[in-house]
């Protein structure tokens, strides 16, 4: 059974404006999907309607095999992970407060919180000090985890993210993504991920859903999209970004398991790269 | 000498300026109390209705601007002499600022902030009680201040329809040629409206520090 099932979800604002034009999805239990495509494709508004957020017009959508409309909407976002762009830490309240803030909703004893607190800034790569800061007092990147760890209170099976690394710098979000990655693998978890970066799509998705103007033009692993494009669109989207992408990562992959295994060393990796 | 007059005139009717005084904070503490639920309630219904609130808002800047001696004049052939008139004038005053602080401090609140509070799971009441009215505390706290300070004042106009407090030694002042009376009810006023805004302005710079951080940003009102 699909975590996440979308049937013909069609939304327009306004009159004029097709947001979303039929669009038909299952997500899998345990599934990393990246949603791409430019702004104003859809993805983050298809991320929306998952937790409610925005309402759709036609078509049926199923969480966790129940009808979208069949769930009462507090429930439904406290079961579901949420992390936006710009975080949206609550500033009054120390780090332990805004980690804890979902718990602290369905009443889960202060003891109970703090221990969850505890796991989960291991779990973020922040240190248990950090739980009595106020988010000012935390740079952007250590921002940006405790947005996660936020989001992975409730223990939640389905996690939303809406571009949550697109606001710190380069080596920082290179870090954070390969955190992330390893969190997904540990909890195995559902994770629908809205990104406009192929590098992060093709990196973090174990499937990548190339949207465009309100459809999908290709829903499939990064082999898939970058090597049998489904049409022209997917093939100049991916282009040789794409390619340089699934490159790199397979290289690097298959080079550093050889350094590990100290059948190579860094220099002859780095000659034969030349 | 003029002061040396007044103070021997505080020291000979200490009992009536001890009452009048008694008088005016009870006058100013039943307003400010009527003036921040009423503002506060009407300041969240106003966040939503957008609509409503364009109204209120409109409606509360008239009363504003219209002269204090013409209000009382009109509210005295309405609800007649005492307390209750000059309740209702000085509370439709004091509204003005604590509801446009209210709705503007809880409008305010940043669209993310409030994003992710409702994507998580707030309920509405978990909402404003957790989020909004938290963060939009330091500004509603400034609208309380300013609409304080401006009971008392108003307090002291208070006392020409009959409700008591330190206008009344203006108002004798006035009425028997005898200036120091004048001077000696509208210091009192002034102490007590300078001491009240020192104190709630301290208050506010601890609070803008606990919400906002070291130094704090200002909120325009």
């Amino acid at each position: 059974m699909a975590v996440i099932e979308f049937q013909k979800v069609t939304k327009a604002y306004g009159d004029e404006v097709d947001v979303l034009r039929g669009l038909d999805l299952k997500v899998e239990k345990g599934e990393f999907l990246t949603l791409l495509g430019e702004s104003g494709c859809g993805k983050t508004t298809m991320l929306k309607i998952i937790n409610r957020m925005v309402s759709f017009d036609t078509g049926h959508v199923w969480i966790r095999g129940r009808k979208l409309s069949e769930w009462d909407i507090v429930t439904l976002r406290r079961e579901i992970g949420y992390v936006i762009q710009q975080i949206g830490l609550f500033p009054h309240m120390t780090v332990m407060n805004n980690v804890a803030y979902v718990l602290s909703l369905q009443g889960i004893p202060k003891v109970k919180q703090r221990q969850r607190a505890e796991e989960l800034m291991e779990l973020v790569g922040l240190p248990q000090e950090f739980l009595r800061r106020y988010p000012r007092e935390l740079s952007g990147g250590q921002r940006q985890r405790v947005g996660v760890a936020r989001a992975l209170a409730a223990s939640p099976e389905i996690i939303l993210m809406d571009e949550p690394f697109g606001a710190v710098d380069e080596q920082t979000r290179n870090l954070l993504q390969d955190e992330l990655l390893n969190i997904h693998q540990q909890l195995q978890c559902t994770i629908i991920f809205v990104t406009h970066d192929i590098q992060e799509a093709v990196k973090l998705g174990t499937r990548i859903v190339l949207m465009n103007q309100g459809r999908i033009e290709q829903a499939g692993t990064k082999e898939e999209l970058i090597l049998r494009p489904a049409n022209d669109f997917v093939r100049r989207f991916m282009g040789t970004k794409g390619f340089m992408a699934l490159l790199d990562e397979k290289k690097m992959k298959h080079l550093y398991q050889q350094i590990l295994e100290e059948k190579i060393s860094m220099e002859e990796v780095y000659l034969r790269l030349k | 000498m003029l002061i040396s007059r007044i103070f021997v005139l505080y020291r000979e009717r200490s009992s009536f300026f001890v009452e009048l005084f008694i008088q005016h904070l009870h006058i100013t503490f039943l307003a400010v109390t009527l003036i921040t639920v009423i503002g506060l309630t009407v300041g969240i219904l106003m966040t939503r209705n957008r609509w409503l609130a364009g109204g209120i808002l409109r409606v509360t800047s008239f009363l504003f601007t219209i002269p204090s001696i013409a209000l009382f004049g009109v509210l005295v052939s309405l609800t007649g002499i005492g307390l209750k008139s000059a309740l209702i004038a000085i509370v439709l005053y004091g509204l003005l600022p604590m509801i446009r602080n209210t709705y503007t401090g809880l409008t305010e609140v940043d669209r993310e902030i409030v994003e992710a509070a409702v994507g998580m799971g707030s309920t509405p009441a978990q909402l404003l009680f957790r989020i909004q009215l938290p963060l939009a505390f330091p500004v509603i706290f400034s609208g309380f201040r300013t609409m304080v300070v401006m009971t008392i004042a108003l307090g002291g106009i208070a006392s020409f329809i009959g409700a008591g407090g330190m206008g009344r030694a203006i108002w004798r002042g006035i009425s028997t040629n005898f200036p120091e009376m004048t001077i000696a009810g509208s210091l009192l006023i002034a102490a007590l409206a300078i001491f009240t805004d020192y104190l709630l302005g301290m208050i506010e710079r601890l609070v803008r520090y606990r919400y906002l951080g070291e130094g704090g940003e200002k909120h325009e009102a």
